[in-house]
């Protein structure tokens, strides 16, 4: 599950339109939305898969909400 | 001479003193009844009081505090009643926690509320501005007051703030309504401040619930472009416009997130009024809530 994978104070949520994801830290504040589903994201940061198209700012920023380490996540996107 | 008066802001009083005559007239007359003598507990105390020194006898400022605070920089005498609004958006913005606090105008018609969240310059004044002279009313011109996990918006009555262009156009419209003086030369030009009809005033501890969220974006070429937002688009310029909601943690990100899935969002290019009008009463307000 993407829980299992994210910062401890950072909390999560998929809109209803399947349009995205928002990403919010409690402790810094930082807000990041990202155009993939929940399930888009499981597929990304959990298996690895590599047909899911995300910018490399969006990454970069991902990765700052999740406790893999950012080069996991990069290699998966490659 | 120092006046100390109260004003009666649902869901907020202020405790205002000063001893500027030009701050005290424009009080009496944007506020009308809404200022009074006395008040039993006062929200916020907050103070516009001539600037002492050498200075004052060739250039006199004013200086704003709020409690023992003073948050801003003094500014030239002629600004201050605009400082002692800016003054109390600052109170707000700053102190109260319990909502999640959107810069945005509020306009609601039947109780249902749009908000129109913009930063400085996208034209969301003069939109305010003729809506609420034209049967909707206004919550609110500068700050949405939500509750958490809800879609339930507070109304925080105020005088219209218009800037530079915007005040001739307001004057050549609504050339009956109530006007501050102006200050001019602030650091968003020139400035003035108008009172809301009355029938906004009187229904302003009545909340609305939220239908639509709408980003006015003022454009002098276009007569009128619609764009649909998904949610995410939306969100995120929601978040970019709140106050507070990076401070108050989960519950402001929620609010947020439950109220963007329940309403739609839509980007407006516009320099028609009427038909942006019509455009919210037919999009949001017949088809919402």
């Amino acid at each position: 599950m993407l829980h299992d994978v994210l910062l401890e104070h950072v909390v999560v949520h998929s809109f209803s339109d399947g349009s995205g994801t928002v990403f919010f830290n409690q402790v810094t504040g930082e807000t990041l939305g990202v155009s993939l589903t929940a399930q888009q994201l499981e597929r990304l940061v959990l298996n690895g898969e590599t047909d899911i198209s995300v910018q490399a700012q969006d990454l970069h920023a991902l990765s700052r909400m999740l406790k893999l380490p950012s080069q996991s996540l990069e290699k998966a996107n490659v | 001479m120092s006046s100390q008066q109260f004003l009666l802001l649902p869901p907020f009083t202020f405790e205002v003193r000063t001893d500027i005559p030009l701050v005290a007239d424009n009080l009496k007359r944007l506020y009308g009844n809404r200022l009074v003598d006395m008040v039993s507990y006062p929200d916020y105390f907050v103070s516009v009081q001539k600037a002492e020194g050498i200075r004052r006898f060739y250039r006199p400022q004013a200086r704003f505090f709020a409690d023992q605070q003073e948050p801003f920089q003094p500014l030239q005498q002629q600004q201050a009643y605009a400082m002692l609004e800016w003054g109390m958006n600052w109170c707000i913005a700053t102190h109260e926690m319990q909502y999640v606090i959107i810069h945005a105008a509020v306009l609601a018609k039947d109780n249902k509320a749009i908000l129109f969240p913009a930063p400085p310059g996208s034209g969301k004044s003069t939109l305010t501005t003729w809506l609420a002279f034209h049967g909707w009313r206004l919550l609110s011109d500068e700050m949405a007051l939500i509750q958490p996990h809800s879609r339930t918006v507070i109304p925080f009555v105020r005088p219209i703030c218009l800037k530079n262009n915007s005040i001739t156009l307001a004057k050549q419209w609504f050339p009956d309504a109530t006007y501050s003086t102006v200050a001019s030369d602030t650091h968003k030009g020139d400035v003035i401040h108008l009172s809301p009809p009355e029938s906004s005033w009187q229904h302003n501890k009545e909340p609305a619930e939220i239908v639509g969220v709408v980003f006015p974006n003022y454009r002098s070429d276009t007569e009128m472009d619609i764009y649909q937002l998904d949610k995410t688009q939306s969100f995120m310029q929601l978040a970019q416009n709140a106050f507070n909601y990076g401070v108050i943690g989960h519950d402001g990100f929620a609010t947020l997130c439950q109220l963007i899935d329940r309403v739609a969002g839509f980007e407006i290019f516009y320099n028609d009024l009427a038909l942006v009008a019509e455009f919210l009463q037919q999009e949001l307000i017949d088809a919402g809530g």
